[in-house]
């Protein structure tokens, strides 16, 4: 096995790897995300024009309504399949981030409610909160000083 | 045993697989080698409390068969899996109370077990002993990947870990007449060729495979078609190409006589697996039914087994480093009677 570099190596696996779909992953993604979206919306409109509920207040309403039906079907063992087939655009939504929660929280179960549930809980959402805070406190700063400047 | 070139020990007695038994679950019993398991599981927990005690349980059934259809207590046990500290052949040796080697090598710990127990038992220390190897789905994901329930996408060079086990009992004596003796072993070298993605296993995996049969022909001078079937662990179908073409530059053509459990355990193009099977469970779920009922059938006279390995940590491949593997290889033979 000395007659192949590992330079050699990696373009003979890239080359017999099966080639990623990009065209119908980004059209199943850019589907269900719309689709996901679209019920948000729904649920929005209910909320607003049917209940008379403020757009503030709505706008609560309706994150809390895809953040319930995320983790709900995190439980009953939907979510994963959708996110198998519709890649970022079940992953992107706030529903996604619901998932990235339960899933783990359900998983460890069995290691107790402190070293399981509650440890494990943000250990996919976590980075995602931390570089999430970091970056809006970096973008807000900046903001902050252009305005200083131009006002 | 006699040393044969550089890794190779040829073995001075006869030792044979006596018996073995291969526990599959629900997925690996709809795929193509259904029938052949043993047993296979109606749920995946294996109606225990955790998908750790499930493999757990795997494991001791598949070697409890094997040790109950011995008219003589084996004197040994030894085997792998890929739980943290190998947890699940551990806690199956406190139950079964056999003095006990518990070994690693990944998913080719089985082969690792094997060239223990025959070195064992040409030391003339024991007579008889088991191997067995064990994997689950569900408890490999929970420790190398994500959680089951979410929801994210791995590409189609990606691997499924076999739910299944193994256990083989290595005897002196062939009580049920099967006839399958173990010729001689070659112990692997570990092989990196800098193979990082934790998604393709078959590709880092290939060259462990490829290196221990070059290794394996050049010490015992024979060329590939003395072997009926060459059997490699868990390439799957992606890796098996791969293994195919390095050979082919290595001027040997392996087409036609190899197969991998990982491509054989699944309906690789309708059951959603990806590229096929992997996982400790993998070989020795396939090698207990289907392969070693061939051997004993007559199907095929030789066979050379090489389960493959990944030897890598979450930890290694979270810190930057390539994916080293190791191929351990053992060839049986039908005895000629």
């Amino acid at each position: 096995m000395k007659d192949i570099s590992n330079k050699e190596y990696k373009e003979l696996y890239e080359q017999k790897r099966p080639k990623a779909k990009l065209s119908t992953n980004c059209l199943k993604a850019f589907c269900v995300g719309g689709l996901i979206c679209m019920i948000a919306q729904a649920f929005n409109d209910i909320y607003t024009k049917v209940l008379g509920i403020g757009a503030v207040n709505a706008a609560s309403f309706t994150s809390i309504t895809m953040i319930f039906l995320g983790a709900l079907l995190t439980g009953l063992g939907i979510y994963d399949d959708i996110g198998r087939f519709a890649g970022g655009g079940s992953l992107v939504p706030i529903t996604g981030f619901a998932n990235s929660v339960v899933s783990p929280a359900l998983e460890f179960k069995k290691e107790g409610l402190i070293f399981g549930v509650a440890a494990k809980m943000f250990v996919i959402a976590g980075p995602v909160i931390v570089y999430g805070l970091s970056s809006s406190m970096i973008v807000g700063f900046i903001y902050y000083i252009v305005r200083m400047i131009l006002l | 045993m006699i040393k044969r070139g550089m890794q190779t020990y040829a073995m001075e007695k006869t030792i044979y697989i006596a018996d073995t038994y291969a526990i599959a679950g629900p997925k690996e019993g709809e795929g193509p080698l259904g029938k052949d398991f043993h047993k296979i599981c109606v749920d995946d927990t294996c109606g225990c409390g955790s998908y750790e005690m499930a493999e757990r349980q795997l494991c001791f059934d598949a070697v409890q068969a094997v040790i109950q259809s011995s008219q003589v207590r084996p004197e040994l046990y030894c085997g792998g899996d890929l739980l943290n500290q190998i947890i699940s052949t551990s806690f199956t040796a406190r139950q079964i109370g056999l003095p006990y080697w518990g070994v690693y090598s990944a998913c080719a710990s089985f082969g690792q077990a094997v060239q223990t127990v025959a070195t064992a038992i040409e030391s003339g220390g024991i007579q008889s002993g088991i191997v067995s190897a064990v994997s689950h789905f569900s408890s490999a994901e929970r420790q190398y990947r994500m959680p089951l329930e979410y929801g994210g996408q791995r590409p189609d060079w990606a691997q499924w870990t076999v739910t299944g086990a193994g256990a083989a009992r290595i005897s002196t004596e062939d009580s049920n007449q099967n006839g399958v003796i173990i010729k001689d072993f070659t112990i692997g070298k570990v092989m990196d060729l800098e193979v990082s993605d934790v998604d393709n296993m078959g590709a880092a995996m290939a060259p462990a495979a490829v290196d221990t049969v070059l290794q394996h022909l050049s010490d015992t001078g024979r060329e590939l078609r003395y072997y009926d079937m060459v059997v490699t662990g868990d390439l799957a179908v992606y890796g098996s190409e791969l293994f195919v073409e390095l050979l082919k530059r290595a001027g040997i053509e392996a087409q036609a006589v190899h197969r991998d459990c990982g491509a054989m355990i699944y309906d690789t193009q309708n059951q959603n697996v990806y590229s096929g099977g992997s996982g400790a469970g993998c070989f020795p779920s396939v090698f207990c039914s289907t392969l070693y009922d061939k051997l004993v059938d007559g199907k095929v006279e030789r066979m050379l087994c090489l389960p493959t390995g990944a030897l890598l940590s979450t930890t290694s491949s979270q810190q930057g480093e390539s994916i080293p593997c190791i191929a351990h290889a053992f060839s049986l033979e039908r005895e000629k009677k």
